[in-house]
């Protein structure tokens, strides 16, 4: 299956390209008022008012540095019993796919495909990659309200 | 009484020993008066006992005799015949002559006092005056039978009546004998009794008096003895008080005025003693300071004279120089005016090297501004490989959503993002490039500015340096006369410098005679200061009152002095 590879500070994360419905620049956001800080705003997405999130300030405490890499990733939320709903992530170094053989992360949720990690020998990288699941790594509750009709 | 006990009170001393003295003296003559008294009497009573009692007894017994003798015993002897009728009558007449000048002399001894007692000789003579001159014609008659009646009726029994009138008469006188040791003894007992009580009354007086002195005289010396003794272990807080007008009042007073005195003048000492102290102190530390100023002094000095001998020689020195440096000048001179024609050609060579320089500037700013242009393509470049890399990254998602449909174009979208990454490596590879080229040129512009300022700079200095060489080689040629002048005044400076040597000699000798005076002083300081400690040791002995609350007892004194002559 094909992974979105991105970066939060120095850690690489993995997610799976199904529930990625487009990745978009770094543009301009809306701000929402008496929201907490990990909400960056909102964003004008073909008509549609769409939510976005700042992953680094939710797990790195600091807002995503300013760079052509930094992006935004429009994602799939989905609901229970629902439709799934867009939701913006800003990510850092969002810039590479990976075609992986294995479909499930481990229990630990990291992600050691062998072909990866030559690869990340090859840049000099020596690292392990976190599985991202959107479910688990985003306040559920805090999300659903934000998303709700 | 008050008034008497007052005046004695008031005595002095000396009028209260007069007053005592005179007292006896009035005593002892009272005494010596009745003593003498009673004796004038007891011999008047002894000489009336003589003349009137005892010398009669004599008379009278001389009387019995008489009659016995001259009157009885011739008439005996006539009527025995033994003698002659002559010598009867002679010794009879003889005889009542005797009898008559001695009646009379006693009734004449007993005519100034009481004769009472004489009465019965009276009786006796009137009768002897009675029978004699019968007796005398009897005997001158020579009639021997009348004589004999005569005598046995008369003459025997008068012998006897005479005999017994004189007894009696002895009896009265020694009567009156007894009479009068009986009174002598009465008033010599009443005299007596009189001797005794004035005696122990003169006793009792003159002892209380004497106490009464003695105590007067005791109680201020008791007390000038313990402030003396006080005064002896250096108390001179002491003192004593006494109220009395008297010789001790004044000496108590003036030993008081004295020891206040004497208690002002310690403590004038004892202050002064720890000022002198304090002074020879501060003294001594100043000697000491001065005594280490003088050894500086000296060491200065003879430093001084080393420098100054340094001085000549290095004068001596000059002066060999200042002959070489007449010939340098003049060599000096010469060499100044190749060097300003060398200078010249520098500063036409330099004006043309810094004009070049300002021409390089221009270029590099020129190539500056190229890599400038240069940095905007690759941004541009850039972008366009970010873009690339986004559309591919999308292009892969959209793919894979195709499934197998999609395959054949996830490949593509892979191979984009390949050469859109290597693009943005190839732009970043460019990018560091043209930085590099900025940052030398930006370089080269900076050292080229610094080479055109230094060159102009260079510029400046050598025209400078020429104008300088010229006023060289002016003030050089000045420089000769006054070089020689100069020999002139080094010459005269060695003098000087030799004659300062010698001064200086002089002076490190007096510094060091300085010197040792003051270590002499110092010990004679060490000397006083142990004096001073002395004086101060000696006088600690004696015990002073505060300064203040004598000033205020002297009031005090002087107060109760000034009531005193008041009263």
């Amino acid at each position: 299956m094909l992974l979105l590879l991105f970066e939060i500070g120095r850690e690489r994360y993995a997610m799976p390209t199904t529930r990625v419905r487009e990745i978009i620049p770094l543009v301009k956001l809306k701000k929402i008022p008496k929201t907490a800080d990990y909400i960056a705003g909102l964003i004008n997405f073909r008509g549609q008012p769409v939510p976005v999130v700042d992953l680094c300030v939710l797990i790195d405490n600091r807002p995503c540095k300013a760079r052509l890499s930094t992006r935004i990733i429009m994602l799939e939320y989905p609901r229970e019993g629902q439709s799934p709903k867009l939701l913006g992530m800003i990510a850092e170094n969002v810039t590479e796919t990976y075609k992986s053989a294995q479909a499930v992360p481990t229990a630990s949720g990291i992600l050691l495909d062998q072909k990866l990690n030559e690869q990340g020998a090859e840049s000099g990288t020596d690292e392990m990659i976190q599985w991202f699941d959107p479910k688990k790594m985003l306040p559920e509750r805090e999300i659903e309200h934000l998303l709700e009709d | 009484m008050a008034k008497i006990v007052s005046f004695i009170k008031d005595l002095s001393v000396k009028w209260r020993l007069i007053w005592f003295v005179i007292f006896l003296l009035l005593l002892v003559t009272a005494a010596g008066w009745g003593g003498l008294n009673g004796m004038r009497v007891a011999n008047l009573s002894l000489a009336t006992v003589y003349t009137q009692e005892v010398l009669p007894l004599k008379e009278l017994k001389d009387l019995d005799e008489i009659f016995q003798l001259q009157i009885v015993a011739p008439v005996d002897k006539v009527l025995f015949e033994q003698i002659s009728w002559s010598d009867c009558l002679r010794l009879v007449e003889q005889g009542q002559k005797e009898l008559d000048v001695k009646w009379q002399a006693q009734f004449a001894m007993a005519g100034s006092g009481d004769d009472t007692w004489l009465l019965p000789a009276k009786n006796l003579t009137a009768m002897v005056d009675e029978a004699m001159p019968r007796l005398v014609s009897m005997i001158q008659t020579r009639d021997v039978t009348t004589l004999d009646a005569f005598t046995d009726a008369t003459l025997y029994p008068l012998a006897t009546e005479y005999a017994k009138v004189v007894n009696q008469l002895v009896d009265n006188r020694l009567q009156a004998v007894k009479v009068e040791f009986e009174s002598s003894q009465q008033r010599y007992n009443l005299s007596k009794k009189f001797f005794t009580i004035t005696l122990i009354v003169a006793l009792a007086i003159s002892v209380l008096a004497s106490l009464l002195l003695i105590r007067s005289i005791n109680t201020p010396l008791g007390k000038m003895s313990l402030a003396i003794k006080a005064m002896m272990q250096g108390d001179l807080t002491h003192h004593p008080s006494y109220h009395r007008n008297d010789e001790f009042g004044l000496l108590i007073k003036g030993f008081n005025q004295m020891t206040r005195f004497l208690a002002d003048l310690v403590h004038q000492v004892q202050r002064s003693g720890i000022q002198v102290t304090s002074s020879i102190t501060e003294i001594a530390a100043t000697n000491k300071q001065q005594e280490v100023t003088a050894n500086e002094h000296a060491a200065t000095a003879s430093q001084i004279a080393a420098s100054s001998t340094e001085i000549a020689a290095t004068a001596a020195q000059l002066l060999k120089n200042m002959k070489t440096v007449d010939s340098l000048t003049r060599n000096a001179v010469a060499a100044a005016e190749e060097g300003q024609s060398g200078l010249d050609s520098l500063n036409s060579t330099m004006t043309t090297m810094e004009k070049a320089t300002g021409a390089i500037v221009e270029k590099l700013s020129i190539l500056s501004e190229k890599a400038g242009n240069i940095a905007g393509v690759v941004k541009t470049i850039n972008k366009v490989a970010d873009q690339t890399n986004l559309l591919s990254l999308n292009a892969a998602i959209e793919a894979e959503k195709a499934g197998e449909y999609g395959a054949g174009f996830s490949v593509v979208a892979t191979e984009i993002r390949r050469l859109a990454d290597q693009t943005a490596v190839a732009t970043y590879d460019i990018e560091q490039m043209v930085q590099d080229v900025q940052s030398a040129i930006s370089a080269a512009v900076m050292g080229i500015d610094k080479f055109a300022e230094d060159a102009s700079q260079s510029v400046s200095n050598v025209s400078e340096t020429s104008d300088i060489l010229a006023g060289v080689i002016e003030q050089v040629q000045i420089l000769r006369p006054q070089v020689v002048t100069l020999n002139k005044g080094i010459d005269a400076q060695q003098v000087g410098a030799q004659q300062i040597s010698e001064a200086i000699g002089q002076l490190k000798d007096a510094a060091q005679q300085t010197a040792e005076s003051l270590s002499q002083t110092s010990s004679s300081i060490s000397q006083l200061q142990e004096a001073a400690m002395g004086l101060q040791e000696g006088i600690s002995r004696f015990k002073v009152e505060e300064q203040e609350g004598e000033d205020e007892r002297d009031e005090e004194d002087e107060d109760r002095d000034d009531a005193a002559a008041a009263v």
